[in-house]
């Protein structure tokens, strides 16, 4: 049998919020227990956007990090997302982060649903009027749920817009506290063993660093010596595209939009005084140039525009090769559009806590961690599928996503799904947002009445509106919690619409 | 749906009651109706007496008030399965419904044991409530106190399975579903391959919408006329008999269910309210009928009050449970040997999966395919843990165990234990039985120790990790005294003997 030995030494290189995100959560996790992690810490890029979009996860985060979320509120963050709006075809919809109904995890709740708006059970009934969540935004209100409102911290999950250096400063206090070193350098230089690991990098000052586990959170994917295997290739290129218009943007506060466009869709998220503006279309459709003529003549002004990158179109699918990982290409392969930078790398680093390699039996602590981001990887891009300009037109791609799409499409449910980085009431509000409906009963439910499902949802609607009328405008929110708002322009674009 | 929409349940065991009552209480009767055909001639095999935790969801979802069904089908309670002699002939150890300590900082509690390995002598389990209680004789239910230790175990029952098919039987009947006694002479296809009718001895011809076939083994519908394939899977479950024989009800009914290791399979035992199942699990190969026999007769400690049955089986599933209009639960699904209770939770998961995915008519592939992918999967996980069960041992004192020890196991379980051996950790899934706790309570319990465990574990140093450990030991007795003994929460709910003529006399397994 072979000898394997204990991993102690982890290096982690690459630059910007992930680099920091991963020292700070493996500081919190492994530097107690006996582990030295040195941070090898790259030039940012040149182009990074000055806010970056938590996704739901962040105040359970915050917990896991022992910090105190008022101050990072305060120190970090300028705006609050309760879920992503759509807009198409003169329509518009929302997706909530948070839970429909008030109870998490309801059993056939979202049945219920189904079934009232399918006979028409409350007059003029949508399914956003059983969001806690959806509802505060049309109303322009935001709360937090407190400690002892215990009830409302599901339905009222959201996401933070950061901004990206103030954020990343903290992450990097909390790194260095707990006890984590944090070398800058212009490059690195990896040396290889026989069998493919790493045996160290060599920095521009010839510092020589030592590891048994390396990671790498940088976008460039600094360390993987050869073509890895890709899920997808062969694919057209994708091109991502952001910039900021600083003129106030008719829209509500509150939560991201999504906004339909022919090549896809344009994510739209309000921080302080900006709107932040992403798309990511297709090489062989269009061109960035094309993209900026149609923004022109739907009348965006006033816009700088931040970068152009161009996507592989393939996602890592074996991102843990040796004793190396490869994070931040994960996190640039599966663009930015509905899952944030943010989001993937903390995804990257649950799974890698989950699995971690305890010791140096490569073949099963690779094989173990890319299985787990494989599913992680397939629930993602299922979710991404179904807002590409090919499922507009063709259906979706992924197996997953026409898996979903056709059991949603006849049943009404979702099957269990491993992981959570989309929710069921976000898959839920999507599909129906996107025009599928069940054709087939929930007989789960055949034993509550019409009326008895009518007052039921009649009396929960009323209760939401209730806890809406109690909350604060968002922009009373923000003025309390953020410092400076009231400087900002938030009160002149109070007017967003309602509806 | 404006047309009626005609099901026909096929066999009146437990599986087909369990079906009938479901469908009776979820589907509308203005929309549905729901015949059930058994044939009194035909016996029935009462497989699965002992169950597990879900059980009671599903009672619960059709309303059944828990005191009326102990009182209907002698149940007692269950808080685990004991292992004799699995890990090696004097070891034993048991598998509780709940998990063995609590985590600390995260870290799974049976980390912080495998670093204390050296200097502890308590045996894994030990960290268990439901371990303890069972242990004791003793029952409580567990509390709705999140974070006590009085809530950190679940509970199932020992019941009389015949029993159990005839209360849901009258519950089904109450609700509408029409019993038809014969037996079935010709199963009636159109000419899409798609079910018609049943045709009976009788000359009664039963047409319908949609088939449920629970006619056992003989998988009429599924396996004999749809000819759905069987997956063999006796080549890592080697046992392929079954002996089984009542004795009378113990005095002192212990909480959990036995099953004893013996030199080519295993012996099992469940304590009832009126009587006692008993049985052993043997591979042909390796035992003679008269030697399975014998050795069950002589493990058997009350006066034995039955003919010994025999009975044959191969390991296995069909390809799919679903095909066409007909969907196969229980025995006509699939085999699978009682070792974790799983036939009633397999019957159980296959019924509330049907009524998910309630197909349409006609029949569509959408709801078809989930059904199947969801019962596959489901089979798939209990074949592996209970596989684990045999390759796990490290006997070698007879040809059975070494056979089992060294044998060629599914890719699937392969890199479990791999998994295992080099982190400490089983990968966890959301669809299906085990948890992970229920894996390590049998790999730790047979004394699979992996190579490494999560160092983070030993940042606690060692004195410090002996006292949480002793303390935890203290409290958990400490819960234990203050429950009543497993005899007077049964009493709570006696057998009652006028139900014992319900069931009809049949085959039964235990």
């Amino acid at each position: 049998m072979a000898e394997y030995t204990a991993i102690s030494n982890v290096v982690v290189i690459g630059h910007g919020v992930s680099l920091s995100m991963m020292a700070a959560l493996l500081g919190h996790g492994l530097t107690r227990h006996s582990k030295t992690i040195t941070v090898v810490q790259l030039p940012d890029m040149a182009n990074d956007c000055d806010v970056v979009i938590s996704g739901p996860e962040f105040a359970a985060l915050c917990d896991i990090l022992k910090l105190p979320i008022e101050q990072v509120i305060s120190h970090c963050v300028e705006g609050f997302s309760l879920g992503m709006c759509y807009h198409k075809d003169q329509r518009s919809w929302f997706v909530p982060f948070g839970n429909m109904g008030l109870v998490e995890g309801a059993a056939y709740f979202n049945q219920g649903i189904l079934r009232a708006l399918k006979d028409e059970l409350l007059p003029e009934l949508q399914w956003q009027h059983l969001s806690l969540a959806a509802q505060a935004v049309s109303a322009g209100k935001f709360a937090i749920a407190g400690p002892k409102q215990t009830h409302l911290q599901g339905p009222l999950q959201y996401a933070v817009t950061l901004n990206r250096q103030a954020y990343r400063a903290l992450l990097q206090q909390i790194a260095q506290q707990a006890g984590i070193k944090i070398i800058a350098t212009a490059s690195i230089t990896p040396t290889y063993h026989e069998t493919g690991a790493i045996s160290d990098l060599t920095l521009d000052n010839g510092q020589i660093v030592k590891g048994d586990f390396f990671i790498d959170c940088s976008v460039g994917d600094r360390l993987t010596p050869k073509v890895v295997d890709a899920i997808e290739a062969n694919q057209p290129s994708i091109i991502t595209m952001s910039w900021v218009q600083n003129t106030p943007v008719k829209h509500q506060f509150g939560c991201q939009h999504l906004v339909s466009t022919p090549w896809g869709w344009i994510r739209q998220t309000q921080a302080k005084d900006k709107w932040h503006f992403y798309t990511v279309f297709e090489s062989t459709q269009w061109t960035a140039s094309q993209v900026e003529s149609w923004l022109s003549e739907q009348g965006f002004s006033d816009i700088e525009r931040l970068s152009v990158a161009t996507l592989s179109g393939e996602a890592l699918a074996q991102p843990m090769q040796q004793n190396y990982l490869a994070v931040g290409k994960v996190v640039m392969d599966l663009g930015e559009l509905v899952f944030s930078e943010l989001v993937v790398v903390q995804q990257a680093i649950i799974t890698l806590l989950d699995h971690f390699p305890i010791n140096n039996n490569w073949s099963i602590h690779n094989r173990i961690y890319n299985r787990a981001w494989q599913v992680v990887l397939s629930e993602a891009e299922a979710f991404i599928d179904l807002h590409s300009s090919h499922f507009m037109v063709r259906g979706a791609k992924t197996t997953l996503a026409k898996n979903l799409v056709a059991r949603f499409g006849r049943l009404g449910s979702l099957p269990t799904l491993q992981y959570d980085i989309v929710s069921e009431s976000q898959w839920f509000s999507l599909m129906l947002g996107l025009g599928i409906s069940p054709k087939l009963p929930c007989h789960y439910l055949s034993n509550i009445s019409d009326t008895e499902l009518q007052s039921t949802l009649s009396s929960l609607r009323q209760y939401i509106l209730n806890i809406v009328n109690g909350m604060p405008s968002y922009v009373d929110f923000c003025s309390q919690v953020i410092p400076n708002t009231l400087h900002c322009p938030l009160r002149r674009q109070e007017a967003g619409s309602h509806g | 749906m404006s047309e009626h929409y005609k099901i026909v349940i096929l066999g009146g065991g437990t599986a087909g009651w369990m079906a009938a009552a479901a469908l009776s209480h979820f589907l509308k009767p203005t929309q549905f109706s729901v015949c059930l055909i058994e044939s009194d001639e035909i016996g029935t095999i009462g497989v699965g007496e002992a169950t597990l935790p879900h059980i009671r969801q599903f009672n619960q979802s059709l309303g059944i008030d828990e005191d009326d069904f102990i009182r209907a089908t002698g149940a007692t309670f269950k808080l685990a399965i004991e292992f004799p002699g699995w890990g090696n002939q004097n070891s034993s150890y048991f598998h509780p419904f709940g998990q063995s300590g609590e985590p600390i900082n995260g870290i799974d509690f049976h980390h912080y044991w495998l670093s204390l390995n050296q200097q502890s002598s308590t045996p894994f389990d030990h960290y268990s409530l439901a371990v303890m209680l069972a242990r004791n004789n003793k029952f409580a239910r567990p509390t709705a106190e999140p974070n006590k230790l009085s809530s950190s175990f679940a509970y199932a029952y020992h019941l009389d399975a015949t029993l159990y098919a005839a209360f849901l039987s009258g519950f089904s009947q109450q609700r509408g579903v029409t019993r038809v006694e014969g037996k079935v002479q010709k199963v009636l296809q159109h000419p899409s391959g798609d079910i018609a009718g049943l045709q009976l001895e009788s000359g009664q011809q039963i047409n319908g919408d949609f088939f449920i076939d629970c006619s056992g083994f003989r998988s009429l519908i599924l396996g004999q006329t749809l000819g759905v394939a069987y997956e063999n899977w006796q080549q890592w479950l080697l046992c392929d008999s079954a002996i089984a024989v009542a004795s009378e009800s113990m005095d002192d009914k212990p909480p959990y269910t036995r099953a004893a290791a013996h030199q080519s399979g295993w012996q099992w035992r469940i304590p009832l309210q009126h009587r006692t199942g008993n049985g052993i699990v043997y591979s042909q190969q390796y035992m003679s009928d008269t030697n399975a026999q014998d050795t069950l007769l002589s493990n058997i400690e009350q006066s034995v009050n039955s003919e010994p049955r025999q009975l044959r089986f191969t390991p296995g599933k069909r390809a799919v449970s679903w095909h066409k209009n007909c969907v196969a639960i229980g025995l006509s699904a699939g085999f699978l040997e009682p070792l974790e209770s799983t036939s009633l939770y397999l019957a159980q998961i296959a019924i509330q999966t049907l009524i998910d995915c309630f197909p349409g008519k006609p029949v569509g592939h959408i709801e078809r395919d989930n059904f199947n992918r969801k019962l596959n999967s489901e089979y798939l996980r209990c074949r592996d843990f209970i596989i684990l069960h045999y390759k796990a041992t490290r006997r070698n004192d007879s040809p059975f165990w070494q056979y089992c020890q060294h044998m060629a196991i599914p890719e699937s379980l392969q890199q479990q234990l791999e998994e295992f051996n080099c982190t400490g950790n089983v990968s966890a899934y959301r669809e299906g039985l085990f948890l992970p706790a229920s894996w390590y309570a049998v790999l730790l319990g047979q004394g699979q120790l992996p190579q490494f465990h999560d160092s983070r574990a030993n940042s606690i140093p060692t004195d410090a990790l002996i006292t949480h450990s002793n303390t935890l030991l203290s409290s958990l007795k400490s819960v234990a005294q203050n429950v009543p003994h497993h005899r007077q929460s049964i009493m709570q709910h006696p057998f009652s003997s006028e139900m014992k003529g319900c069931g009809q006399e049949k085959v039964k397994y235990g």
